[in-house]
């Protein structure tokens, strides 16, 4: 065989060899990295829209929340899965983001999402919020008993006070109480704070209270 | 025995081949980042390709009008208020007052002041009394529309970029360095090691073709598939914006990779002078 083309082949051969292995390499090591990076550049994009937030369809001009601050259920829809149905901020520690209906992982690289087996917002149930450390709940690891929380959904508005924060095992169930009668926000997210690797295995939770009126929704 | 040293060789250089390969990989992504996301030329230039500014004007204007119509005024209490000259004047100076690090200023005294005088010439043609009620309700008006001009012309998509690029370039400042000298070193020793230098200045060439291709192939997966385009924010100018922006950014990827396949061509060429000359001696 000509001697140039044994060396173009191999040239096409070895180059591709390390192309395979630079492949499963960058995959493996830059997975995680990469997941980052994009979760950045979808809070960056969502953060940086004029008039954010806001924009997102909401219609807050017939809320369905009564007077005394409980959910008409007449008039009340569960939002579909994967859905923005809010707001949530807490202004203190510059806390904004998305509120989604669902908490898969496309939810949570844009927003906060709702773990759907728990109350909605002026329901009277405990409801649990969870969003990335590295994102959108990153303030988080300023909050502190006090602070107020705001959900602005497209039936109404609903504040809750910070009452306490927890750090537990992602697998440890007492963190939360779902089965509780009053409607208590639980917010959760990655701890540490921050790190990309590492072990992850630790949550960081925060319990806030309802404040001024009752809780439970009209039959 | 010679043999198992070739051998020994062999692996090793192909080791340091494919560190070298992630090595190039990283310079890749440090200089995309530079010179695409993080450019300000790139986001100034694709405000205007996407035609940003226009778009603005056109969605202020018709939110303004909705606005004034619905308080029972005529859309000309607008009139030479919202210009294109003004939203493209303010939106610019805010975007490049943000690019060059300065606290972005948006002045809406003379905005104010013209909108001001346009209500104030419509109702007193109009000869409607001025009462406490009305001046409140059009003073609010102005307000709204006002904070409507500053939230359309401040895009605080630009601030969080510029954020992230101070962090960006902190990093760089570190990575690009050791990220050079390890590749000197793993070049010097691919070289070193070797009796017949152009075989290892061929593992460096493997390693360069392999990360400009993937460089190339990951690039032109995403316009391909049209990543780009999956973005979906509103509103519609922003959005066509950041599918220009987005489509560029990944442009630059693969014209770093095409950069690195011309050098690796260059370096073909060595690796047959060097050899050509060995043969002679």
């Amino acid at each position: 065989m000509n001697k140039n083309l044994v060396r173009i082949l191999t040239y096409i051969k070895m180059s591709l060899f390390f192309m395979v292995l630079g492949s499963i390499v960058v995959y493996i090591a830059g997975a995680p990295i990469a997941s980052y990076v994009i979760a950045q550049g979808n809070m960056i994009i969502d953060k940086g829209a004029p008039g954010y937030p806001g924009d997102s369809n909401l219609d807050l001009s017939e809320p369905i929340v009564k007077a005394n601050g409980t959910l008409d259920q007449s008039e009340f829809q569960i939002p579909e899965l994967d859905t923005q149905y809010g707001t949530i901020t807490c202004d203190r520690i510059a806390l904004t983001a998305p509120l989604y209906y669902g908490d898969g992982e496309y939810v949570l690289q844009n927003g906060a999402g709702q773990y759907s087996l728990s109350g909605m917002p002026g329901e009277g149930k405990p409801i649990l919020i969870g969003g990335h450390d590295t994102t959108y709940f990153a303030p988080l690891e300023s909050i502190a008993a006090g602070d107020m929380v705001s959900i602005t959904a497209d039936y109404g508005n609903f504040e809750y006070e910070v009452v306490g924060t927890n750090i537990a095992d992602v697998s440890d169930t007492t963190a939360y109480d779902l089965t509780q009668d009053k409607e208590q926000l639980i917010l959760y997210t990655c701890y540490p704070f921050g790190a990309v690797t590492g072990d992850r295995s630790n949550r960081f939770f925060v319990y806030c209270n309802r404040i001024s009126d009752t809780t439970e929704a009209a039959e | 025995m010679k043999h198992k040293k070739s051998r020994m060789q062999a692996v090793i250089s192909c080791i340091f081949a494919l560190i070298l390969t992630l090595l190039f990989i990283t310079l890749y992504v440090c200089f995309g980042f530079s010179l695409g996301v993080f450019s300000n030329r790139s986001i100034i230039e694709e405000l205007n390709r996407s035609n940003y500014y226009n778009e603005v004007y056109d969605t202020l204007n018709k939110n303004a009008e909705e606005l004034v119509i619905k308080a029972g005024f005529p859309a000309t209490v607008l009139e030479n208020v919202i210009t294109i000259e003004r939203v493209y004047v303010g939106g610019r100076n805010y975007v490049n007052g943000v690019l060059a690090g300065e606290e972005p200023q948006i002045n809406t005294d003379k905005f104010r002041s013209d909108l001001t005088s346009n209500f104030d010439q419509y109702l007193t043609k109009q000869g409607i009394t001025r009462t406490d009620d009305i001046n409140t309700g059009v003073e609010a008006m102005i307000s709204e529309i006002e904070n409507e001009y500053k939230s359309s012309i401040q895009l605080q998509f630009v601030n969080y970029i510029i954020e992230y690029k101070t962090h960006f370039m902190n990093l760089m400042k570190v990575i690009i360095p050791v990220v050079t000298i390890l590749i000197g070193i793993l070049c010097f020793f691919l070289i070193k090691m070797r009796k017949y230098k152009h075989r290892g200045l061929r593992y460096i060439n493997y390693a360069l073709i392999a990360s400009s291709c993937m460089t190339i192939l990951a690039g032109a997966y995403l316009l391909v598939t049209k990543q780009y385009e999956k973005v979906n924010v509103t509103p519609d100018y922003y959005n066509n914006f950041l599918t220009a922006y987005l489509k560029w950014d990944i442009m630059v990827f693969m014209y770093l990779g095409g950069i690195g396949l011309l050098i690796s061509a260059l370096l073909i060429s060595l690796t047959s002078f060097v050899r050509n000359r060995i043969m002679n001696s």
